[in-house]
This record gives C-alpha cells, sequence and structure tokens, in this order.
C-alpha cells in the first residue's frame, strides 16, 4: 500500500519545483506513517481505556486497598471520573495525544517521565542484543551460505553440521537458554551476575539470551542470500575471469547480502523488543518490559499507557531508520529513490 | 457437492501431507491420553520436596513435593489445549480476514492491511501483557489474547495468496458465472487455500506453545492452581539454585514439544511447495511443450 | 429464457461507442477509445490486434468485468445501463467465455464433471430460473462431453491429467452447457500448438453451425481469424482502425495496420514451412 502511496505523483504547484522530489517524497512517505502510527496507538490505548473501566472502577484502585467509601468518592471527584464515561473517555484521549498520561498510580510521577526513565535499560539491551545477532549470524550465514571457487555448490562436512546446528537452536527458545546461562555462569561457575543491568558484566547473559531470540533465523537469511549470490551468473563470470573466491566474496557477496541483512535485523529488532519484556523479567533488569508487566499487575493504567505508547514511537523509528539502510544499501533503490 | 469436492481435495494430497497430518493426528491422541490425568496437579508430598532424581521419583520432585514426570504429564493437557484454542483463533480470524481483503479490495481493506501491518510490527509480546492485563488469566482469556496476536501472520499469508487466487482464471470464470464473490471464494478459494493455511497455523502452534510458556514465567500466565508447563518452569526458576531439575525437565520437554511441531511445520511447508509445483508450476511454465509432445492422450507428468 | 421485454433483433450483443481509461500518474490512458463492435445472431466475428490494442479490454466490458468509461454495452438489444440489475444478470447469463489458458481456467481440484456443472449449478441457483437435478445436471454434463468429443472415460479425470486440447474443449462444453446464445473466446488457441489449434477451431466451427451461437473470437493470429471468421474488427493503440466482412478486410485491407498484420501473419506462416499443410489437413 505504501508503494501505491509513494507512485502517486504528489500534487503540488509545478512552478516552484526547487525541493529534491525524492526528499519530498520520503517527506511525504514519512508523514503518511507518522499519521498512521498515531491512528494505530489511538486505537491501542482506546482498547486499553474501555478494556480497563471493563475490569474495575479505577477509583477504588486509585484509593487503595484502605480507603473508606468516602475516600473513593471523593477521589471520583477529584480525577474526574463522576463524569459520563465517553466525556472521560476524551479527556483521555485529548491529554493522550498531549502526551500527558497522568500520574502512575504505584509510583505517583507522571507516567510519561516513569516510562522514559526505564526506556534506555531496553534500547540499550536491545541494542546489544541486536549487535550480538548481527556479528554472530552475518558469518556464520556467510559460511553455510556457499564454498568458495571449485566448491561453490558443494557443501564440506563441517559446513553441514554447522548450519544442522543452526536449525537446532531455531528450536530452543531463547529463555531457556536464559536459563541455561544463569545456572552455568551465574550458580555453578559464579563469574557473571545473574540479576540486573548496570555493570558491562551484568550485560553480557541477558544480551546473549536475547540474541538467541534472533540469530538463528538471521543466519538462515544471510545463508540463502548468499547461495543465491553465489550461484549468480555474476560469480560464474568473475570466477571465469579468475577472480579469487576471497575477493568474489568481498566484492560481491558480501553487498548483496546486506540488503536482506538490514530488512531482517530491522524487523527482528520488533522481536527483541518482545524477548526484552521476558528477558528483564529472568534477570531482574528494571527496563521498560518490567514496568508493563508490573503495571498490569498493579491495574497500573497511565504507566501501561505510557509504555505502550513509548514502544510504538521506538518500533516506528527502527521501522523508519531500516527503511533508509536498506535503501542507501540496495543499489537499485538508490539509483530509482 | 462440496462433499464430493472435499474426498477428492483428500486423495489429491501428495504423500508428505498425508504422512504429517498422521503424525498430527497421533499428537491429538497422545494429547488426549494424558488428559485423562486431569487437569490438577500431581499428588504432593511436603516432605519430598526438592530431590533430585531417583527411583521412585524419575525426574526429581518441585517445591511442592510433587513428581516431575507426573507433573509434566498433567501439565501437557493444559498447553495443548491453549496453543489449539489460540491456533484455531488466529487461523479462523487470519483466513476470514485475508481472504475478504483479498478479494474485495476496497479502502476498508487497505485500512484492516494496515492495521495488520501496525500489529505485525508491534512486539506481541507486549501486546500479550497488556491485554492479559485487562482480560484476566483464565484458559480462555489467554488463548484469545494469544491469538488476537498472532491472526496477522495468518492473514498476510492468506491475503497474498488470495490476490494470486483472484487473477486465475478458473476463478475470474467462476465470479462470472455465479456473480456471487462468497460463492467463489466457498468453492474455489477456500480449499485452495487450505493446505497454505494448515502450514501457517502448525508454525503459529509452535510460536503459542512458547509464548504460553514464557507468559507463565512473566507471572501473567494461567492461575498457579492450573498445572502447566509454563507454570513447572517459573516454578523451577525460583529454585535454580538449589534444583536445577525441575527447570531442567520442563525445559527439556518443552524444547523436544517445540522441535517435533517445529518439524512438523517443516515438512507440511515442503509437502506444500511441492504440491504447488505439481499442480500449477510445471504446467504453468511449460504449457507449449506439454501440448506438443502429446497432443491427444492424458498428460500426466508431474514428478510423482 | 421467459419473455423479460427485451426487445429482439438481429445484434446478440453489441458495444457502442466504448471507452475505457485507466489512470497511469497523472494522465489518463486510454485502454479502449470509441469502439464500436456489433456481434450479429449466428455470426463469427473476429477481433484482432497485436498484444496491448485493447482486445482484451473490449471483451471485459462484454462480460461486465470492466466499467466503460463511456459507451453502451448491450445484450440482445439492450442497454445494461438501462434496465434492472435483474435484468441485467439475466442478459448476461447468455454470454459464455471461454478463457485463454486452458492451464488456468479449470480448477485443479475440480473434476472434469464438476468444473462442467458449474455454469449449470450456478444457472440453477439463480432467483428466476428453473433449479436443475442433480440427475439432470449429471446428464447434461454427459452430454456436453460428448458434444465435444471427449470419451466418457474423462468424466472423473482431473485437470492436470489432460492434454491442453482436452482441457480447452473441457472449457468449451463448460462454456456450452448453458446454452448461451454468445460464446465469447478470448486466444482460445494461443497456448495450443499446431494441431491442437486445428482441432479446437474445427470443433467451434462445428459446433457454431449446429446451434447457431453467436461467437465471438479474440486472437493476435490472423490465420486463426481467416479460418473461422465472418465479419473482422482490426483494432489497434485501443481504436477500432478497420470493420467489415472477413472476405474484403483480410483481401482488400483499407488500413496499413491491417495490411502489415496480413503480411506479417503470411510470412510467419510460410516461415513455419511445415505449419500450413498440417493445420489444414488436420482440420478436415
Amino acid at each position: 500500500m505504501t508503494q501505491q502511496l509513494s507512485d502517486r505523483p504528489t500534487e503540488a504547484a509545478p512552478a516552484q519545483e526547487t525541493q529534491d522530489p525524492v526528499a519530498r517524497r520520503i517527506a511525504l512517505r514519512l508523514g503518511i506513517r507518522v499519521i498512521e502510527l498515531v491512528g494505530f496507538l489511538v486505537l491501542l490505548v482506546t482498547v486499553l481505556f474501555f478494556l480497563a473501566r471493563v475490569q474495575g472502577d479505577p477509583a477504588v484502585i486509585l484509593a487503595g486497598p484502605e480507603a473508606t467509601p468516602e475516600d473513593v468518592a471523593q477521589i471520583r471527584v477529584i480525577y474526574g471520573l463522576d463524569s459520563p464515561l465517553i466525556i472521560q473517555y476524551l479527556n483521555f484521549l485529548r491529554q493522550f495525544l498531549l502526551f500527558d498520561f497522568g500520574n502512575s498510580i504505584t509510583e505517583r510521577i507522571p507516567a510519561l517521565d516513569l516510562a522514559a526513565g526505564r526506556l534506555g535499560t531496553t534500547l540499550l539491551l536491545c541494542v546489544i542484543a541486536t549487535v550480538i545477532n548481527v556479528a554472530v549470524a552475518t558469518p556464520i550465514g556467510i559460511y553455510i551460505g556457499g564454498g568458495t571457487g571449485a566448491a561453490a555448490g558443494r557443501r564440506g562436512p563441517l559446513r553441514r553440521v554447522v548450519s544442522g546446528i543452526v536449525l537446532a537452536t531455531q528450536g530452543i527458545q531463547y529463555y531457556i537458554i536464559a536459563l541455561l546461562l544463569i545456572t552455568v555462569f551465574a550458580i555453578k561457575l559464579q563469574v557473571l551476575p545473574a540479576i540486573g543491568f548496570d555493570r558491562a558484566d551484568s550485560w553480557i547473559l541477558p544480551s546473549v539470551s536475547l540474541a538467541w531470540l534472533a540469530a538463528p533465523r538471521l543466519a538462515r537469511v544471510v545463508q540463502s542470500a548468499a547461495r543465491q549470490v553465489w550461484s549468480s551468473e555474476l560469480v560464474h563470470t568473475a570466477t571465469a575471469y579468475g577472480l579469487s573466491p576471497a575477493t568474489i566474496r568481498n566484492k560481491y557477496v558480501l553487498p548483496n547480502v546486506l540488503v536482506p541483512l538490514i530488512a531482517t535485523a530491522g524487523t527482528q529488532f520488533t522481536l527483541l523488543l518482545s524477548g526484552a519484556v521476558i528477558v528483564e523479567q529472568l534477570f531482574g533488569i528494571n527496563g521498560l518490559g518490567q514496568l508493563l508487566v508490573v503495571s498490569v499487575q498493579n491495574a497500573d493504567f497511565p504507566s501501561l499507557a505510557a509504555g505502550v505508547t513509548l514502544i510504538g514511537l521506538v518500533v516506528f523509528a527502527v521501522t523508519a531508520v531500516s527503511d533508509v539502510l536498506y535503501r542507501i544499501a540496495d543499489p537499485r533503490l538508490r539509483r530509482n529513490g | 457437492m462440496a462433499t464430493m469436492t472435499n474426498t477428492r481435495t483428500w486423495r489429491l494430497l501428495p504423500r508428505g501431507v498425508k504422512s504429517s497430518l498422521y503424525w498430527l493426528i497421533s499428537l491429538l491422541i497422545l494429547g488426549l491420553a494424558v488428559w485423562k490425568h486431569g487437569a490438577g496437579h500431581a499428588e504432593q508430598d511436603i516432605r519430598d520436596r526438592l530431590q533430585g532424581p531417583s527411583a521412585q521419583h524419575w525426574l526429581g520432585t518441585d517445591g511442592a513435593g510433587r513428581d516431575n514426570l507426573q507433573e509434566l504429564l498433567h501439565g501437557l493437557p493444559w498447553s495443548v489445549e491453549v496453543a489449539l484454542l489460540a491456533t484455531l483463533i488466529a487461523a479462523a480470524v487470519g483466513t476470514v480476514v485475508g481472504v475478504t481483503t483479498g478479494w474485495y479490495g476496497r479502502w476498508w481493506s487497505r485500512a484492516v492491511l494496515r492495521l495488520v501491518d501496525f500489529e505485525v510490527a508491534f512486539p506481541f509480546v507486549v501486546m500479550a501483557v497488556v491485554l492479559i492485563g485487562v482480560l484476566g488469566r483464565g484458559t480462555l482469556q489467554i488463548a484469545l489474547v494469544l491469538g488476537i496476536a498472532l491472526w496477522p501472520l495468518v492473514a498476510r499469508v492468506v491475503h497474498s495468496e488470495t490476490l494470486q487466487l483472484r487473477e486465475q482464471e478458473y476463478v475470474v470464470y467462476s465470479n462470472l458465472v455465479w456473480g456471487n464473490g462468497l460463492r467463489v471464494i466457498r468453492e474455489h478459494l477456500i480449499p485452495a487455500l487450505l493446505i497454505r493455511v494448515a502450514v501457517v497455523s502448525a508454525f503459529v502452534f509452535g510460536d503459542v506453545l512458547g509464548a504460553a510458556a514464557a507468559l507463565s514465567l512473566l507471572g501473567i500466565g494461567p492461575s498457579l492452581e492450573t498445572s502447566s508447563w509454563g507454570n513447572m518452569l517459573a516454578d523451577g526458576q525460583q529454585y535454580l539454585n538449589r534444583d536445577p531439575w525441575i527447570a531442567l525437565s520442563s525445559a527439556t520437554a518443552l524444547v523436544m514439544l517445540l522441535v517435533f511441531v517445529n518439524m512438523l511445520a517443516d515438512r507440511l511447508a515442503a509437502a506444500a511447495s511441492r504440491s504447488g509445483t505439481a499442480d500449477t508450476m510445471t504446467e504453468l511454465l511449460a504449457p507449449a511443450e506439454a501440448a506438443d509432445l502429446d497432443a491427444t492422450g492424458p498428460a500426466d507428468r508431474g514428478p510423482r | 429464457m421467459a419473455d423479460t421485454g427485451i426487445s429482439t433483433g438481429q445484434s446478440a450483443a453489441a458495444v457502442r461507442s466504448l471507452s475505457v481509461t485507466y489512470r497511469r500518474g497523472a494522465r489518463h490512458v486510454y485502454a479502449a477509445r470509441d469502439v464500436s463492435i456489433d456481434i450479429p445472431r449466428g455470426r463469427i466475428v473476429g477481433l484482432i490486434g497485436e498484444s496491448g490494442a485493447g482486445k482484451s479490454t473490449v471483451l471485459r466490458a462484454l462480460l461486465g468485468l470492466t466499467k466503460p468509461t463511456s459507451g453502451v454495452v448491450e445484450i440482445a438489444g439492450t442497454d445494461l445501463s438501462t434496465v434492472s440489475a435483474k435484468t441485467a444478470l439475466a442478459l448476461r447469463n447468455r454470454i459464455q467465455v471461454v478463457m485463454q489458458n486452458p492451464y488456468a481456467s479449470l480448477d485443479p481440484r475440480w473434476s472434469v464433471a464438476d468444473s462442467i456443472a458449474e455454469p449449470l449449478r450456478a444457472r440453477s441457483r439463480q432467483r428466476g430460473s428453473e433449479p436443475m437435478s442433480k440427475d439432470a445436471i449429471a446428464r447434461r454434463v454427459g452430454e456436453m462431453l460428448d458434444r465435444v468429443r471427449l470419451p466418457t472415460s474423462k468424466l472423473h479425470s482431473f485437470p492436470r491429467e489432460l492434454s491442453g486440447g482436452e482441457r480447452q474443449r473441457v472449457a468449451i462444453a463448460r462454456a456450452l452447457s448453458v446454452r448461451p446464445s454468445i460464446l465469447v473466446a478470448d486466444e482460445p488457441v494461443t497456448a495450443l500448438d499446431n494441431v491442437t489449434t486445428a482441432e479446437i477451431l474445427g470443433l467451434l466451427e462445428e459446433l457454431h453451425a449446429e446451434v447457431g451461437l453467436a461467437i465471438l473470437i479474440v486472437s493476435h493470429s490472423m490465420s486463426v481469424i481467416a479460418q473461422l471468421a465472418d465479419d473482422v474488427h482490426v483494432m489497434q493503440d485501443g481504436r477500432l482502425v478497420e470493420s467489415g466482412p472477413a472476405e474484403s478486410v483480410l483481401d482488400h485491407p483499407q488500413h496499413p495496420h491491417t495490411a502489415m498484420l496480413i503480411a506479417a501473419s503470411r510470412y510467419l506462416d510460410e516461415w513455419d514451412g511445415s505449419g500450413p499443410e498440417l493445420t489444414t489437413a488436420a482440420a478436415r
């Protein structure tokens, strides 16, 4: 659909065609994406809002377990919970669009500040995991994705073993790996901490566990891309010209693998954000995922809405960035804009 | 007429698909056998808690003194039940949405597709956490939430497949004579899509099994009275430093089940793509040749 | 078919001043521009042109698959846009179609019998037409198989067990099972080899003689048109460049594009060497 939208020429005055048309198209595309994102978030928080109301009276939750009925009634008035539901919803929506989620019920500070404070930890975790993911999956994928020179078509025994291992690792859930790593490195060997994310050595176990979620899949994407290049006419011709396998790998295979690599790693960031929720729980990391889980358990609606919104924004930003990178990496797209 | 077509569809299925289905059925029978253990926990004996493997307790005991092997058997039904329910929900919703958006390409179908895109882009554990938070932790709710989180995967596949089928001449013809899209969907599209939906559903089934266990780790899985592999794993996590056997046995069981399910899904996918090749690809790619070689006799030269 | 107040004239179907445009960027591109083609009762009308000339667009408009931008689609002398949806559907029922690609026009999951029965079942479900029993449908299917000279043993075959020519016969049987008054054939032999082409064209000619069907045959091949058509229409770039009786158009082309198409076809036939003799021999 975005394809269709971008194919449509913009209705603009032809007189002032001073701007770069490519930049304008990107801007237009970005604008549409932003509108869609806002629409999606509004839909999501709307569902949240009404579901939360079905589940429980917010005044009772706000007042806490020891409140008298008078306290609850007072809170109802203070927070505007005595007005009709639709008015409450519209108020909520207006505040939401102004990025005002109200105070967190458990922490008594603005929910957005609370969520934003946690965001850094989660992002760091995901970024380190992405680095590990790409650093591990790329060489492995290239290795199992094709031989060099005359052996291009054949797969040696070692290569077959490695690709078998990659296939098997895909079946093992990352949270099970996390438990395994904790048992081995934190409990038995006692060389790495099992809890927290504040020192560099405490980064290792959570990031490796999280990277496990994405790496096997990325390796297989790289593998199939590399295999395609190796069996292409281009490589046959280059081999016939007498180029060395290493040159072919650096000149032809790597650049062509880059495009699917970036596209996959970009979409995998979402996967990592999913996994981060669980990894944070297992390693006791005070990230955004933890905040969401705790907010759900405490019926802390403002924190929940703020956290979900921030995650939506992160996903959007990552998608946009990988989209741009993808365009830069792909020579065909670069030329056509 | 419809049932007639269905038995024919069965006859036409390639061997790989059939054997995968038999595997799936035997898995279900295993599930049913385990079901007889009932939904509750295994018997507990608090004096025997946190024991390693022994002749009496092959896989040791858990924090409440329950036999780990017994508990695994008690937990399987819940995990399978939730996964089946969620997969059914995802497959049903995904198929309906995918077919209708593919067939009726109007503005609203584009809007639905955008929603699908966003839902796919949105971390599904986050979505599940939030929805379970507001809906509750019952079996049905968990299945519903996981179904909601995963239906877009099915919808996407079905949608793109429908777009291709829509251009097929036999579908265009059928639409001409019936003048009724629902009829065409029922008679031609759904049977053509079934194998593809089965393949995606098999992958979704694996995803759901894994995700349901993850919810327990987050403390928002089924209530602790429910016996499930996820709850066992979460229990095992607590006692990781004193008795790793709880986590080890449940994790191993889960990995084995997931590998098994993924293997099935892979086989199903391979079989489906083979049948696709036999039915359409070779014939579409080499019609002239086929006719040249044999203009009058039967031209069955599928690779079988 | 019951009398629905549809006027009866000499025209089985027609398009008049038909234009179809689509948007490409900001520009409107004509797929068909002011095209008028008449398909008289019981005649075979050929529509010829190169790929992209607009033949398919005309055909799609006639079948109701494409909405005309302007102009009129008529069936049995009745402008479809002026009658109720129900009447329009009844009129559309008089047209049947044989599609271009015999390898895609039959559902691979359906047997020959199921495929031929599909329009019959559809017809019997429609309001205003009398329902057919299963037996009656089965009987009619057997009849049609005979009509297109396929052995009864093929009744429960699947498309992948049939040759291209056999599939096209099934498609013709399917189209004629509901006794249409107009048959539209979209490049019916393009995907077939020479021998099978001759067989299929011969079959169409026979059926035409037997039931007095009006046929619109769309092709890019002049020799196909020359063999069958009574009237010929030539299209180029969305416009009709020449129309008339087959003999006059083929023997004395007025428009240079027609002359070019004829010359090209002659050249190919001669160059093909064994082609023409085989075609004529098999057609007899």
